[in-house]
């Protein structure tokens, strides 16, 4: 379960691109993939191993003007939902 | 032990196999009408006693991609595909069976395709009103039963299929590796359209949304997309299939009825 101190990062060998404005992410080893739209897209790309989820959700909270909770909610979520899928990877705590 | 030669081709891409006669005369007699005699890759088949028995079917080896190079091991099989040096090798125990060899061959067809430019592509390809639709799905999604639904209609595999690019588009091709026989009479024909099956109550088209087929298609590409170094080269072949060519969710029931709505919506 991911929280807001972690910095992920994108698996080894995982290949995203657009596609009529979602990010389709595949998942080499797993032969799997995963669709994002817009937010979600804009929020992979920012988990570049540098930046933690909370500094993530300040960056979403900002750009789109929504509560910074609702920012750090959503961000969890996917981070969750990536890391169950094996797309992303705990960089460090 | 007798070593035998024979090659093989698939839409213009030859692979030539070698090995005892007992594993490769097989090969020619089923695969008889694809025979060929141009150069190609090359895989070498060899019994080895030294490997412990197959405890299960090769199938179920996942590529590994090594240097950029292919392997496939489990107890019994010793697979490596050398794209670069055009090669592939599998030893094997003596009690592998036909569609272990078959496996590792199509595995091996699988890099050589894409490194022509191609795509091998799980889907049944069904030709009708001289245009080829690709039926493609997860497994038990209904390809093999949309094809023997299709009755009357050349089959290029149920299984399947290879994507070649031509001056005029995308075409079709058959291939030998499906469980149905393959037409004999049509070996290809022009992609009109990418299907994705759906058992459903009733027959309709509707139109899938890019990224997702994107996605899937990428997960039906064999091999490939489980190497990170061709993967993104995949997806970007395959973008370019979808900008010329439709995608539909085909939503069918156990009849031949959905050819009568993909000729009202795309005849």
């Amino acid at each position: 379960m991911p929280n807001l101190d972690d910095i992920l990062s994108v698996a080894p060998g995982v290949i995203s691109r657009e596609s009529d404005g979602e990010l389709v992410v595949v998942l080499p080893e797993q032969g799997k993939f995963v669709v994002l739209n817009g937010t979600g897209a804009e929020v992979f790309q920012l988990l570049d191993g540098q930046r933690s989820l909370s500094e993530i959700a300040v960056v979403l909270s900002e750009r789109y003007e929504v509560p910074l909770e609702q920012a750090q909610t959503d961000v969890l979520a996917l981070a969750r939902k990536l890391l169950d899928r094996g797309a992303v990877r705990v960089s460090s705590e | 032990m007798t070593e035998f030669n024979w090659t093989f081709a698939v839409g213009g891409l030859s692979l030539s196999l070698a090995g005892p006669a007992a594993w490769v005369e097989p090969f020619a007699r089923a695969w008889a009408s694809w025979a060929d005699e141009s150069l190609g890759w090359v895989v070498r088949l060899v019994q080895d006693e030294t490997l412990p028995a197959p405890q299960k079917p090769f199938f179920g080896a996942r590529p590994r991609f090594v240097d950029g190079r292919c392997l496939l091991e489990v107890p019994g099989f010793a697979g490596e595909i050398a794209p670069e040096d055009e090669t592939a090798r599998l030893r094997a125990h003596p009690a592998a069976e036909p569609g272990d060899l078959a496996y590792f061959v199509r595995t091996a067809f699988a890099l050589q395709a894409f490194d022509a430019d191609t795509l091998l592509f799980h889907a049944a390809g069904v030709v009708h009103r001289d245009a080829a639709y690709a039926l493609f799905g997860h497994s038990g999604s209904g390809k093999t039963t949309a094809s023997r639904l299709s009755s009357g209609k050349p089959v290029l595999s149920d299984d399947l299929v290879l994507l070649r690019p031509s001056v005029s588009g995308w075409e079709v091709w058959a291939t030998p590796f499906g469980r149905q026989r393959a037409s004999q009479q049509v070996r290809s024909a022009p992609l009109r359209a990418l299907l994705r099956l759906v058992q459903a109550p009733e027959e309709r088209l509707e139109p899938m949304p890019r990224a997702a087929a994107l996605g899937e298609l990428a997960a039906n590409s064999p091999v490939i997309n489980a190497d990170p170094v061709r993967s993104a080269a995949l997806l970007a072949r395959w973008d370019g299939v979808l900008r010329s060519v439709p995608v539909y969710f085909l939503h069918f029931r156990k009849s031949n009825a959905f050819w009568e709505v993909i000729d009202a919506q795309l005849g």
